[in-house]
């Protein structure tokens, strides 16, 4: 599993290749926490082109990346999800709660858009 | 000349061998001729079920997990067992969104995954002795589809 995380404007980009299963979320969730830590309510995009593999135990670490985000007046989006992984974001309900693109361009609008005015005050 | 149809596969129930598990399982389907989907589907619910067996049944502790497959025809079985802590009301976990553990970011989709990407699911289980999931799906491979 690679992550590799970048700073777009506002926006933590996260970068996900290789397989989401429970081995591999607890490091993607160890390495992404850390980095929301610094800033707490900023925005954060899962791209999630390279993935091959998603099981249960990534949709739980992609949801309570999104719980704690958005707790902390944040926001998500996840784009590029691959034809490999998109059965398993549909039937356990994680494309009907985090907002979902297909093009990381429009995520980023989204994001960009919806950061809380605050941050330009 | 004959056609392996069973194989078994004894593993520690620690996460590294999660993809271990799901590769060697979908590798002995694959003489199915699956399509790539029907690959994808069988390596997730393997994942799903090997997965349990690592974070529930043994919690804390390494125990054995046993992942057999067999092949009848164009249909393949896939049966993960555990001698774990073994689960009081079947029923209850089965259904969507239960979770027993909510505080490690499980959702409770493990069954309902299960039961979606493979045609019947079928859970034994016995408090203090363990869990036997089985899996059964019906292979619709490429090339059969060709011929008729
Ligand atoms: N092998 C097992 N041994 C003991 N208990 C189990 C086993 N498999 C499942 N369970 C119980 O059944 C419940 C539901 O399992 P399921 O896989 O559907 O959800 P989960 O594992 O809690 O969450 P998720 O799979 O979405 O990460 C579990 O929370 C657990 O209590
Ligand atoms: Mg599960």
């Amino acid at each position: 599993m690679k992550i590799e995380m970048e700073q777009h404007r506002a926006v933590l980009l996260v970068r996900l290749t290789g397989e989401l299963d429970h081995h591999h979320a607890e490091q993607m969730r160890e390495q992404v926490d850390r980095e929301i830590a610094r800033h707490p309510s900023r925005a954060v995009l899962f791209n999630l082109r390279g993935l091959t593999f998603m099981d249960s135990s990534g949709v739980g670490a992609l949801l309570g990346r999104y719980r704690k985000i958005d707790a902390a007046g944040g926001r998500v989006a996840v784009c590029e999800v691959p034809d490999a992984i998109s059965r398993i974001t549909e039937i356990s309900g994680l494309a009907r709660i985090i907002p979902f693109f297909n093009r990381e361009a429009d995520a980023l609008r989204y994001l960009l858009l919806g950061v809380p005015s605050k941050r330009r005050l | 000349m004959g056609t392996s149809t069973f194989m078994k596969l004894e593993i520690e129930s620690l996460s590294e061998n999660e993809s271990f598990a799901r590769v060697v399982v979908a590798a002995f389907a694959a003489r199915l001729d699956p399509t790539l989907e029907e690959i994808s589907d069988i390596k997730t619910a393997v994942s799903e079920a090997v997965t349990n067996a690592i974070i529930h049944a043994y919690e804390d502790r390494v125990g054995l997990i046993s992942v057999r497959a067999y092949i009848d025809g164009n249909v393949l079985t896939v049966e993960v067992e555990d001698w774990g802590v073994g689960i009081e009301d079947v029923e209850k976990a089965r259904q969507p969104l239960y979770t027993s553990k909510p505080e490690l970011e499980r959702s409770g989709m493990g069954f309902t995954i299960m039961e979606n990407f493979m045609d019947k699911l079928t859970v034994r289980s016995a408090p203090g002795q363990g869990t036997l999931v089985t899996m059964v799906k019906e292979i619709r491979s490429k090339s059969r589809v060709k011929e008729y």
